[in-house]
């Protein structure tokens, strides 16, 4: 009896602790709900990007990751703009003559001032290349190596001249973005790079490290003002995260993410896929001095033997498309170059090649979507075709640092995989890096033959009789050499609200959201 | 005087535990890739590489680079990002608050929720109401972190958008993430608390208050509750460190600008100082914490305190 009215009269733990946890979650929840996001907000002046990575530096020298170059277009300008087809266009040069074999001069855009007052001159232009070149963390510095000066002709007029005849300038200046000579040389790169000012239709306003970017409108830009009064990137590095961040009204674009998560966008309304063809090449590289490798019949066998139709279907999957381009741009098409796929073919020339020692595959890990399943299948088709191949995984900078070491020859022995994208609109800059003897980063697949038609097609002053020449070299390094083997172009996948438009996706990668625009509820 | 060197015995031990994961930190990081290829890209040319990795140090043998990186610490200097391009202090000062937040809200959770599950299953022992409890702590211990941010996001934020799915701002933002981060934690705190309010509600004193005619709720958290926590005290405080290492994931999963996702894109920069300096900060803040924990036991507790002394009178 005393214990009921105990129990009545006090209060029963399990109720208690019960009660308690209601209160936290009611109490949690009411504090939420008032926070999240509303998706059916009015118009709205202010996007919002996702992406995997956050910038190194806004300084574009420091940092040319295409995601990173597409925040600091929104502040800083090069010298010569690239369309969304991945075209040279006029920006702060309104044109452009090549003079001599060696000598370019670019008219700059009149009246143009960065946004803390300084004039935008031929003196900038010079300043910021001079810097560009110079700079011991500048990543274009390889690129510029071929310039040897530049000098100010007027306050409009600027002179650049290269080591040796070359017609790749102005595809060299839409990597070239120019810095206000005042400002950068009291800040220093570093903390330029932390705040960037430039002549863009934006402005830098805040960079919160970890967190997030943004650049607000820039009410004197000198062309088409930016349509929105702010833009603000966040990172998300899980891609899952970054698809839930777009389902929930978190962003408004999601940039890159993974075939895996693409129906999941697909699926909710909203939303939008946006599936962009890549210029990015996947490819498999042999080196011609190796023992095995310098058999051509066994490098026609492994031409042979891999399948590229089922690798861009099955690989790439939504988009993947099959290329026999070293490098796609610049209108530079041999759809037909190459070997096609016959097993049975590559089996017997694999046979006749015996023996021979396994031949190794370098790849770099968990580098780029999908690399490794396509490595994996690679390996599949060749050991079907009777070619002994040995996985050797990498880690991407030992990759590159074994790839890019050489004597005479490169030290990466047997085949290699991976990846490559135009840094600019040239075919020039895959064609003499990876191919040119003497000056060349790679040095697995040259001849003498090779070079001097490098040579040419880089002096070539009329771009017709160029894009003939670039032609003729891949369809000779592909079909005749057999030492590099282009396979498919990859594709750029984005999630964005269907209420958002005019951002414009380059092929490369670069996402231009400065005229981006909200359309009305 | 034997206690006099027993501290300096825990303080130099103290100080080789920091030496050892500096040592530790510096080789892991080292062997792991080039930062300078990966920053400058893949055509730099070899010159410019070679430049950078002169101008940082990274020509030099390692033992050379390892001992002058000590030597650095000792003059507290803890290098700069070459990532960030700034003192790697003030990049982990700027991200540290955002992870003691997450770390204190997510502890707050994890004891609010572990005692009153644990307090539950002990007055439930053996019903069904316990089994369930158990079960559910079961999968809280077995279930990946990762795994419960993404559950939870897409139940909470993608299905029932109560919260945001990941960044920063108002409290809302970190509920998700703190829950996520103190499952585990609760889910220990749920067990342990049971099995010692089972054992602590038998002790005779339990009994005699029982026989005394107290209220058994009275009993069950005044008197028995106060007993069976001394143990999850002492697990909270050893889980701590857990707790902190397991924002690495939390804040990858919710994009939080915390330490963890700090260290997480050093590692994936090859920015092997800022690797370095965070690993250091750690172990320093987890040493100085044990070592205080140990000398405070020592000071308050005269049965440690007196250990030797005893050993000398007899």
């Amino acid at each position: 009896m005393r214990e009921s009215h105990v129990s009545r009269g006090r209060l029963n733990p399990l109720r208690a602790s019960i009660a308690v946890a209601t209160a936290f979650v009611i109490s949690v929840a009411t504090v939420s709900c008032s926070t999240t996001p509303d998706n059916d907000a009015p118009t709205r002046s202010e996007l919002i990007i996702s992406q995997a990575t956050e910038p190194r530096s806004l300084e574009p020298m420091q940092d040319l990751v295409k995601t990173s170059l597409s925040i600091d277009a929104t502040v800083l300008e090069p010298l010569v703009g690239t369309s969304g087809d991945f075209q040279l266009v006029p920006l702060l040069a309104t044109k452009w003559e090549q003079t001599s074999p060696t000598t370019f001069v670019f008219s700059l855009r009149q009246g143009v001032s960065f946004s803390n007052g300084e004039p935008m001159n031929a003196d900038a232009v010079v300043f910021s290349l001079e810097t560009q070149k110079k700079a011991l963390k500048s990543a274009v510095a390889g690129y510029f190596a071929i310039i040897d000066s530049a000098k100010a002709l007027s306050p409009t007029q600027v002179q650049i001249t290269t080591k040796s005849p070359s017609s790749t300038v102005p595809a060299l200046m839409s990597l070239m973005y120019v810095y206000p000579p005042a400002y950068y040389a009291k800040v220093g790169g570093d903390e330029f790079g932390r705040a960037p000012i430039g002549t863009g239709p934006y402005v830098f306003d805040s960079w919160h490290s970890g967190q997030s970017i943004t650049v607000v409108k820039n009410p004197d830009y000198w062309g088409k003002p930016g349509t929105l009064k702010k833009i603000t990137w966040n990172w998300a590095a899980d891609p899952q995260s970054q698809v839930a961040g777009l389902q929930t009204g978190g962003s408004d674009l999601a940039i890159a993410i993974p075939p895996v998560l693409a129906d999941q966008v697909k699926a909710q309304s909203g939303l939008e896929l946006k599936v962009v063809p890549s210029n990015r090449t996947a490819f498999l590289g042999m080196n011609t001095f190796d023992p095995n490798l310098k058999n051509p019949d066994l490098r026609k066998a492994i031409w042979q033997a891999i399948d590229r139709d089922s690798l861009a279907k099955n690989v790439v999957g939504i988009g993947g498309k099959v290329t026999s381009v070293i490098q796609s741009l610049g209108g530079v098409s041999s759809d037909d170059a190459g070997l096609p796929f016959d097993p049975s073919a590559a089996r017997k020339l694999a046979k006749q090649a015996e023996p021979y020692a396994p031949i190794e595959l370098h790849w770099p890990q968990n580098a780029y979507p999908r690399g490794d399943d396509a490595v994996q299948a690679i390996a599949g088709m060749l050991k079907d075709a009777g070619i002994n191949v040995v996985l050797k995984p990498m880690e991407t900078g030992s990759f590159w640092n074994l790839l890019l070491s050489h004597d005479a020859v490169g030290k990466m022995g047997g085949l290699f995989w991976t990846t490559n994208a135009p840094l600019y609109p040239d075919a020039s800059q895959l064609m003499s890096a990876y191919f040119r003897s003497g000056t060349a980063q790679f040095l697995y697949c040259y001849d003498n033959k090779m070079d001097g038609m490098i040579d040419e097609a880089v002096a070539e002053q009329d771009p017709g009789k160029r894009l003939k020449m670039y032609q003729e070299l891949n369809d000779y390094i592909v079909s005749e050499k057999l030492c590099w083997m282009p396979l498919y172009d990859q594709t750029n996948l984005y999630g964005m609200s269907d209420k958002l438009g005019g951002v414009v996706f380059r092929p490369d990668g670069f996402v231009d959201v400065t005229h981006a625009t909200f359309k009305k509820p | 005087m034997k206690l006099a060197l027993r501290l300096i015995l825990r303080v130099a031990s103290a100080l080789l535990t920091v030496v050892l994961a500096v040592a530790l930190a510096f080789i892991l990081s080292n062997i792991s890739g080039d930062p300078v290829r990966q920053s400058l890209g893949p055509l730099a040319p070899q010159s410019q590489v070679d430049a950078i990795r002169h101008d940082l140090g990274y020509d030099r043998p390692l033992l050379i680079r390892l001992l002058s990186s000590l030597a650095d610490l000792a003059r507290l200097d803890f290098g700069h990002s070459m990532r960030y391009g700034v003192s790697n202090i003030s990049l982990i000062g700027s991200r540290a608050l955002s992870t003691v937040e997450l770390a204190l809200t997510a502890l707050l959770i994890a004891v609010i929720i572990g005692s009153i599950l644990g307090l539950i299953a002990a007055l439930k022992a053996g019903g069904i109401v316990d089994r369930a409890i158990e079960v559910t702590a079961l999968v809280g211990l077995s279930a990946p972190v990762f795994w419960v941010g993404l559950v939870l996001i897409l139940v909470f934020s993608v299905s029932m958008r109560i919260f945001p799915a990941g960044g920063v701002g108002d409290f809302g933002h970190l509920i998700l993430p703190a829950l996520t981060l103190s499952i585990f934690m609760s889910a220990q705190i749920a067990r342990l608390l049971r099995a010692s309010l089972i054992e602590v509600l038998h002790e005779p004193y339990i009994t005699l208050a029982r026989a005394h005619g107290t209220n058994p709720v009275r009993i069950a958290l005044v008197h028995a509750f106060r007993s069976a926590s001394l143990p999850v005290v002492t697990l909270v405080g050893l889980q701590i460190g857990m707790l902190v290492s397991s924002t690495v994931t939390v804040e990858f999963i919710f994009s939080r600008p915390g330490v963890g996702s700090l260290l997480l894109d050093a590692v994936l920069a090859r920015d092997s100082e800022l690797v370095q300096a965070i690993v250091v900060v750690g172990v320093i803040v987890f040493v100085a914490t044990n070592l205080a924990v140990d000398l405070l036991y020592t000071a308050l507790d005269p049965r440690l305190r007196g250990s030797t002394s005893h050993k000398e009178s007899k």
